[in-house]
């Protein structure tokens, strides 16, 4: 009687799933299994949702400068980074939801790096809804990196959110927590109107160009442009600026003059790198 | 990469991108890398700079390309 104890419990196993009960305590002498106090299910115990770090950047880690942004009311690569923070048993699922964006069917690749897993994306078109299945195990610590073409439809902030948790339950999707949860918002910029499209010689304008492992001098990448800005919005002087990902190569011999033509003529580029 | 006329070039053309003409650029010795089995997509922006302002006027865009294995 008056005496207080303090019991702490520790090294308990994550149970993998979003669940909750209550505790009892008994009080008994040491030699009998008769409780002399009880305390039946009165305290509550519960898993909570892990929180899941989630990033959004550009395909290839590209910085945020210049043209090298999010655009908005357009087509849009992106690259979304969600740090698993406790492994992952094989058999969890990936929801993605969308909120003022949607993504564009069969343009999602997920990085798992398992090479003997092939993710599985089960695309809810009009939902904006992703799901990302068969990962097989992910250890702690991992970044899942997807990427996706997604369309930015807000002059605000645009969100994804991000829940894991088993296939059943991600599939129900009725629960009142996941075992991981997180979100990111970004927004987008205006893109102006002066981008035409691309045409290689191998397969038109068809937005492909011809996959290679060596240079190629019979292979011509046409960038299109039409200025429909504005009759003043270009100038005498005016300029472009490409910019490439770091994996597009070119060739040591590359000769401005020649490999670089306005309208096809010769000696009419001055390219700098 | 940064593509500008050539004083030949711009002797005729002094805006090299005006308002509402098709402009072409021929680019050759690039390579886009894939492997056997995937598609890459490679995401290219471009900014168009304005030449005559006083300050920087800029405008952006975004376009992507793919390519398929072989």
């Amino acid at each position: 009687m008056g005496r207080r104890f303090i019991v702490q419990i520790d090294q308990i196993s994550n149970p993998f799933q979003i669940t909750a009960s209550n505790i009892s305590i008994y009080s008994l002498n040491y030699n009998t299994m008769i409780p002399l106090e009880a305390f039946e299910g009165l305290y509550p115990i519960a898993t909570a949702s892990y929180p899941l770090t989630m990033t959004l950047g550009l395909p290839f880690n590209a910085p945020f400068q210049d043209a090298m942004q999010f655009y908005r009311y357009t087509e849009c690569y992106v690259q979304l980074s969600i740090v698993i923070p406790y492994s992952l048993p094989e058999g969890y699922t990936i929801r993605l939801v969308f909120t003022s964006a949607t993504y564009y069917v069969g343009t999602v690749y997920a990085n798992i790096h398992k090479l003997a897993y092939t993710p599985v994306y089960d695309y809810s078109l009009g939902t904006s809804i992703l799901l990302i299945s068969g990962t097989g195990p992910i250890v702690v610590g991992t970044t899942v990196t997807v990427t996706m073409m997604i369309y930015i439809n807000t002059n605000s902030n645009f969100r994804i959110t991000g829940y894991i948790d088993t296939a059943a339950v991600i599939s129900a999707f009725s629960s009142p927590a996941y075992l991981y949860e997180g979100l990111v918002e970004s927004s987008g910029v205006a893109f102006d109107n002066f981008f035409s499209s691309f045409r290689d010689n191998i397969f038109g304008a068809g937005w492909r160009v011809q996959s290679a492992t060596d240079f190629d001098a019979s292979q011509v990448f046409q960038v299109i442009i039409y200025q429909d800005i504005g009759n003043t919005a270009t100038s005498s002087g005016s300029y472009l600026k490409l910019y490439f990902p770091p994996n597009v190569q070119r060739s040591p011999s590359f000769n401005s003059s020649d490999d670089c033509r306005f309208q096809n003529n010769l000696n009419s580029c001055n390219v700098v790198f | 990469m940064t593509i500008k006329a050539t004083g030949t070039w711009a002797a005729s053309n002094p805006n090299a991108f005006p308002y509402r003409s098709t402009i072409n650029i021929y680019l050759r010795n690039l390579l886009f890398p894939t492997t056997t089995t995937t598609k890459v997509i490679y995401p290219i922006y471009a900014t168009l700079y304005k030449a005559d302002a006083v300050g920087t006027v800029v405008y952006r865009r975004a376009h992507f390309v793919s390519a398929n294995p072989r």
